[in-house]
């Protein structure tokens, strides 16, 4: 937990200041007659936020060596049997959202939905199949028809064309 | 008594069989479109503004408010139960009304939710009916320094909300504020922080990818880690008795009820402020005056009551500024304003007197829409909780795809998609590191406010902070900065107390 929790700091510390380099495109002054320029905001909020989680990341090292028993927070940041769970729905998920733009949002979403219910979820195959056909298909009602907002439905497009 | 009168009339208007139809109606998808995560009143009344044109101005417009106070409801439908704010306006109402749908209490926080809206709405709607002309005048005289005041204001009383580390509430508030400015600088017009012209970056960082990712993606990956295979979904129960019980405990939030309602209109009816600040402002004050503040973010009916009753009473209020002025206090009613002016109406003090018919049936119209609103809501308290009684093998992937969805339609861009995901593993890492999310999320709706108004001042000021401090020239940003400033230092009074209390102690 303590190592997530310093390297967190040292990633904010990072980012920020690189943030913080990306500001100086605008000026980052007080203008004239007109207060902070267009830069100012963002670029001492970012030099902020590295002063801060410097602060943190000091508390943190501070802490451990007063207190060696100490091991900040609730033990472990994830326990190997959580992380499994975690990727074996987070990295087709991550999937799902990749191929909304290639496959379209609706059979993106029938495959990841199967693929939940019926390999990890262990459902049957009629509710497996039934849940990810039915999903999509209330989702394009809902949305093409009567919101009339279209979803992303990338090289699948023409698939969509019969109405 | 004239305006007694007038609103006898209204109500006569707005009971006539095809009004009362359209106001059902008009709830109903409300509700609906509500609940839906990314989708608010404000797409509800754009999307379906050309169904009006088809009626006349009055059944109209009572269509739209409708719709405008069926989304109020609908928004803490999907903020209670799967964590994911409906829209903006129920980003408050997930602190402690997702907390109570996990310990079996979902049908206790929606029916609150739907009570303390209707009151909400109901108190501001009298205060529209009799107020309405000089409440206006007063709105008007809110420039971009009195703004800034407001929002000031919001923070001020979101100060004592963090969690247990100061230094990382304050990052998360730093880190909400650095989003809001990607995009476009406001006053230069130059692209800003888009990190070599990414394209999304151009249109800002929609507050909603943020808070659909945290708290929805986010609360995923938390759900899994937990365990997927094994966890059943949390137990929902629900009856008559059930309600009837919550309801008697919603008596003990009167007065929670009472100040979130006057605030909501208040602020709703500043242009610019609207129903979002209002609703967090609400939640924050009625922490502040809780009984036992430790209770909230836990799952404390208060909680669920206060941003709700000021989301509605803000949502009448922002109608005032419309209708009396032409100046739309929130995005919603400017879609409203815009249908006006089709329909051939010119908003302002003339309307209430050329147009009486259309602006007394409305106020008529808001009492009775508000009543079915509630009416709506608690009947379709069952068909949530139904739903919350899935396995969370089932709900866990349509969720996912549910926020997939969510984050793509507010701008329609692939991109907020992709940045919604990483945000809800960066706000998954976050939370388990105790850094809070919420002042996160609410810097990041208020920044762009926050500068906007801010930078307009300066300029107005010639770059002379004293602008906000002028009691002659704006008397009433004056005032309000005074107030911010004693509750930003009001938390750390009792700590100074209690230091000189042990150093008396100590002395003696």
């Amino acid at each position: 937990m303590q190592r997530a929790d310093r390297i967190v700091a040292i990633g904010l510390i990072f980012v920020s200041l690189g943030v913080a380099w990306k500001s100086t495109e605008l000026p980052v002054g007080i203008l004239p007659k007109e207060g902070p320029g267009g830069g100012f905001l963002p670029f001492w909020l970012s030099l902020g936020i590295a002063a801060v989680a410097l602060m943190v990341l000091i508390q943190s090292l501070v802490s451990s060596r007063r207190d060696k028993s100490n091991t900040g927070g609730a033990g472990v940041f994830m326990s190997r049997e959580g992380l499994g769970d975690l990727l074996r729905v987070g990295l087709p998920g991550m999937i799902m959202i990749l191929l909304i733009g290639v496959i379209s949002v609706y059979f993106s979403a029938a495959l990841f939905i199967f693929y939940c219910l019926f390999m990890v979820g262990g459902h049957n195959l009629k509710t497996s199949v039934g849940v990810s056909i039915g999903v999509p298909v209330v989702m394009y009602y809902i949305f093409e028809k009567f919101l009339i907002i279209p979803l992303p439905k990338g090289y699948a497009e023409f698939l969509f064309y019969w109405n | 008594m004239e305006i007694l009168g007038n609103l006898f009339y209204g109500l006569g208007v707005a009971v006539s069989p095809q009004n009362l139809l359209m106001a059902l109606f008009g709830v109903i998808l409300g509700v609906a479109i509500g609940a839906m995560p990314g989708l608010g009143s404000v797409n509800g009344v754009a999307i379906l503004l050309p169904i009006t044109f088809a009626v006349p101005p009055t059944s109209a417009i009572i269509f739209l408010a409708a719709i405008y106070y069926g989304a109020m409801y609908g928004g803490a439908i999907s903020s209670i139960t799967l964590n994911i704010p409906g829209a903006s306006t129920a980003v408050a109402t997930t602190f402690d009304g997702y907390p109570l749908a996990r310990r079996g209490k979902a049908a206790d926080a929606l029916v609150t939710a739907a009570v303390a809206s209707f009151i909400g709405g109901t108190i501001s709607i009298v205060l529209f009916t009799f107020f309405a002309p000089p409440l206006a005048e007063f709105a008007l005289r809110f420039g971009p320094p009195e703004e800034f005041a407001v929002v000031l204001l919001a923070y001020a009383t979101f100060a004592g909300l963090g969690g247990e580390s100061p230094l990382k509430t304050i990052i998360a508030t730093m880190l909400g504020l650095l989003m809001s400015t990607v995009g476009t600088d406001i006053v230069s017009g130059s692209p800003r922080l888009i990190f070599g012209g990414i394209t999304g970056f151009y249109h800002g960082i929609n507050f909603l990818v943020l808070a659909i990712g945290i708290y929805g993606v986010g609360e995923i990956f938390y759900t899994l880690e937990e365990g997927f295979k094994t966890k059943e979904r949390y137990q929902a129960k629900l009856g008559v008795a059930e309600i009837l019980s919550t309801l008697k405990r919603l008596t003990q939030c009167t007065s929670t009820i009472m100040r979130g309602s006057l605030l909501g209109f208040f602020v709703g009816m500043l242009p610019a402020a609207g129903a979002t600040p209002a609703s967090f402002m609400s939640y924050s004050i009625a922490k502040r005056f809780a009984k036992k503040p430790e209770e909230f973010g836990k799952g404390a009916l208060e909680g669920v009551a206060a941003p709700e009753c000021a989301n509605n009473a803000a949502s009448t209020g922002s109608m005032l500024p419309m209708l009396t002025l032409g100046i739309p206090g929130s995005p919603t009613t400017a879609v409203m304003l815009g249908a006006l002016f089709v329909w051939g109406l010119v908003p302002g003090p003339r309307l209430f007197v050329e147009n009486a018919e259309f602006v007394w049936g409305l106020t008529g119209s808001l009492y009775i829409a508000n009543t079915m609103a509630v009416i709506v809501a608690i009947f379709a308290v069952p068909i949530f909780i139904w739903m919350l009684r899935m396995p969370m093998t089932i709900l866990a992937p349509i969720i996912l795809v549910v926020c997939a969805v969510g984050g793509f339609s507010p701008t329609q861009d692939m991109f907020d998609v992709y940045l919604m995901f990483i945000f809800g593993a960066v706000g998954y890492i976050f939370r388990k590191l105790d850094y809070p999310l919420a002042p996160m999320v609410l810097a990041l709706v208020l920044g762009g406010l926050t500068e906007r108004t801010f930078r307009q001042s300066m300029i107005m000021s010639h770059g002379s902070p004293g602008i906000f401090f002028d009691f002659a020239g704006h008397p009433i940003a004056a005032v309000l900065m005074m107030v911010s400033a004693v509750l930003f230092v009001l938390p750390l009074v009792p700590m100074i107390l209690k230091f000189r209390v042990s150093r008396a102690g100590t002395s003696s």
